[in-house]
């Protein structure tokens, strides 16, 4: 991909767009997700910690933070992890350009031979702000070295993709040449990791435009992009697409964490709780309110009265002690688990009893979770006062 | 290495206050200067992943960000300063926060490695704004450092956590913390342009909140304060002044990295100022 070097790249994705009518670009962190994503028509691939993140099942912000050196991560994943598998879809480096212990020159020139065609500054200081931000640019941890980091990619023949949250941020990467301008939407919506607090649609769209008009104004050549943020859903994008003149959509978590989340989830609790999906669900899950749990407790024994039915088992289902599930048990419903088990059983050999005349005790013993016929006739008779065999006979005369 | 459990700690802490002294923290990420810390004359020392960074060129702040991985870089970085520190506790700034850790094991480690204590440092306790707000919500908040101190003091670890407010103070003491280190918040020279650097009236206002927070639920917890606006000796004397009950300072070396350049600078500038003698000597001599 890389000999084909950057104008070759660019006049696909802007034949792409005139075709089409607008790019798809993904965010990735693993082979895995990159090369789905490839298949299913990306026509940009982005390399970030982000994304690395995101597949450990880590929040995207983890990027930011000293859990790793983000650009040693992104390096390593994009050689070990995605060049070996995805060969067709140029590839960005995720470059955290203020990172202190970069040679930038020699770096840029290793991104380069690596197989990367160009680079996009991620994780992006344009993300943080407050007293927060300032005190890190003022140090030297500033948006300023990774509007250099693009000019000077530029200038070493790399794609270059600038994240912008901001008009200022704008103006700086359009001075810098950025070939690509991706307005940065914050965080993606929804989903287990997603934000809660994000940009909503129409202020999206408010300052998309601004910021795509600036980029007509300055330079109508460079391409107009948007990342994750509020649209995470088709119908967003088309109402971005429809609105402002943006002429593609990176995806970060809608590409892969929510799809996954959602996925695997399906897969997993489908095998699981195949024959009484509700009720173990909702033990499982914690899904209760105060008579919710006892509630599910119930439907389990109707589901499972003629099994083995043991408290200290949905107890550990449920992640709570057998005495407390018991306690709970006894105060809503005011018979003991055991007792009302019994009940319920008895019950049901009754009903059994009743409406099937030729069925044998033992058959009805089994059927209603006793193995043991002994200790059924016995039980029968404590509650009923007489045994099963008395009570079928009273039952035959009738 | 200093053999002393925490108790032994908190009780030669207790009675080093009753004497009526102050406590004095010192803070660093560089091995070279942690090494002096018994010399010092502090208290005690707590010890930062931020060597390398500082070397860079940064200054402890930057320690947050993902150049590194703190934890490991500790980890890497101690074991000098643990062995040459004979006199003063030595506690370790963890990043709670950090997901790839089973943090009770990770304190374990550094418990067996020597560190008589932890700080939460780098901590998301710094971040403000829409960045913070979208932590939080993305599950990296400061309740994770506060699990973190938990964790460590269920371990005996002294623990001496940095807070930014009551709340935190709360929370910290609740968790267990056997002493608070109260940070005044981050001071920008923009903020300073703008004014905008919250006084030393406001600092004491805060430090009283959070006193008064943390004592009820613990009385006497020391609390140690920490801030450009006690970084004077003026300033720390008008704090003391106002709450005498304050149990010391804490201070880091090398503090930003503008105060090493200033350092530099200054003895660079004394040096030139000998410029003129020299030029005058020179001038003698070829008279003569």
């Amino acid at each position: 991909m890389n000999e084909q070097g950057k104008d070759y790249i660019l006049r696909r994705l802007r034949a792409e767009i005139n075709v089409g009518g607008h790019i798809i670009g993904a965010a990735v962190g693993s082979g895995m997700t990159a090369k789905l994503a490839a298949m299913g028509g990306a026509d940009i691939l982005l390399a970030l910690s982000a994304g690395k993140f995101r597949i450990m099942g880590r929040s995207s912000l983890s990027s930011f933070f000293c859990y790793g050196n983000s650009n040693q991560i992104v390096m390593e994943m994009g050689k070990r992890e995605i060049f070996p598998v995805v060969q067709d879809v140029p590839l960005l480096f995720g470059l955290m350009a203020s990172d202190p212990y970069l040679k930038l020159f020699d770096y840029l020139q290793e991104i380069k031979e690596s197989g990367f065609v160009g680079v996009v500054n991620s994780p992006t200081l344009a993300q943080v702000d407050g007293l927060f931000r300032e005190a890190l640019e003022e140090e030297g941890n500033s948006y300023d070295r990774e509007v250099a980091a693009i000019r000077l990619a530029n200038q070493m023949n790399l794609l270059t993709m600038a994240f912008v949250c901001s008009i200022e941020e704008t103006e700086k990467m359009i001075d810098a040449q950025a070939d690509i301008i991706c307005f940065h939407m914050g965080l993606t919506a929804g989903g287990l990791l997603g934000a809660k607090r994000h940009l909503s649609i129409s202020e999206a769209r408010g300052l998309a435009e601004k910021i795509f008009a600036l980029c007509k104004e300055r330079n109508p050549d460079i391409l107009r992009f948007v990342y994750a943020g509020p649209a995470n859903k088709l119908m967003d994008m088309q109402y971005l697409y429809r609105n402002t003149s943006c002429q593609g959509y990176i995806g970060g978590s809608t590409f892969d964490r929510i799809p996954m989340e959602e996925s695997i989830y399906a897969a997993v609790s489908s095998f699981k709780n195949h024959s009484h999906p509700e009720t173990l669900g909702n033990l499982r899950e914690r899904k209760w309110g105060s008579n919710q749990l006892v509630e599910s407790m119930r439907h389990y024994i109707e589901e499972h009265y003629g099994d083995e039915v043991k408290l200290s088992d949905i107890a550990m289902v449920a992640h709570m002690s057998p005495s407390y599930l018991g306690g709970r048990f006894k105060k809503e419903v005011g018979m003991s688990f055991t007792d009302y088990l019994l009940q319920f059983r008895m019950g049901k050999a009754k009903e059994l009893m009743r409406s099937n005349r030729n069925l044998s005790c033992k058959e009805v013993a089994l059927q209603v979770g006793y193995e043991d016929y002994a200790q059924f006739s016995k039980m029968f008779h404590k509650y009923e006062g007489l045994s099963p065999r008395e009570y079928q006979g009273i039952n035959k005369k009738r | 290495m200093l053999r002393k459990n925490r108790q032994e700690i908190v009780e030669g802490f207790q009675e080093h206050l009753s004497k009526g002294k102050l406590l004095v923290g010192v803070g660093s990420g560089m091995e070279q200067i942690a090494k002096h810390g018994d010399k010092s004359g502090a208290d005690f020392l707590v010890f930062y992943h931020t060597g390398h960074l500082q070397s860079a060129g940064r200054s402890l702040l930057a320690g947050i960000l993902s150049y590194d991985d703190a934890n490991t870089c500790l980890q890497e970085s101690s074991n000098e300063v643990l062995y040459t520190m004979r006199k003063i506790p030595v506690l370790a700034g963890v990043c709670g926060t950090d997901p790839f850790r089973k943090m009770d094991m990770f304190l374990g480690e550094l418990k067996e490695r020597g560190f008589h204590g932890v700080q939460n440092f780098p901590t998301v306790g710094i971040v403000d704004g829409r960045f913070r707000a979208n932590l939080e919500g993305t599950g990296i908040g400061y309740q994770l450092e506060v699990d973190m101190i938990r964790a460590a003091h269920e371990l005996d670890l002294f623990t001496c956590p940095i807070v930014f407010d009551a709340e935190q103070g709360e929370a910290m003491t609740m968790a267990g913390a056997d002493m608070l280190l109260v940070h005044f918040g981050l001071v920008t020279k923009g903020a300073k342009a703008r004014g905008e650097v919250p006084s030393l009236e406001d600092c004491c206002e805060k430090l009283r909140q959070i006193m008064e927070k943390s004592n009820a639920i613990r009385r006497h917890i020391p609390i140690l304060c920490y801030g450009i606006q006690v970084s004077s000796l003026e300033g720390a004397m008008q704090v003391i002044q106002r709450l005498p009950s304050l149990a010391g300072f804490f201070t880091v070396f090398p503090g930003n990295v503008e105060d090493s350049e200033r350092d530099m600078t200054g003895r660079i500038k004394e040096y030139r100022t000998l410029d003129k003698l020299k030029k005058a000597a020179h001038r003698l001599r070829i008279a003569e």
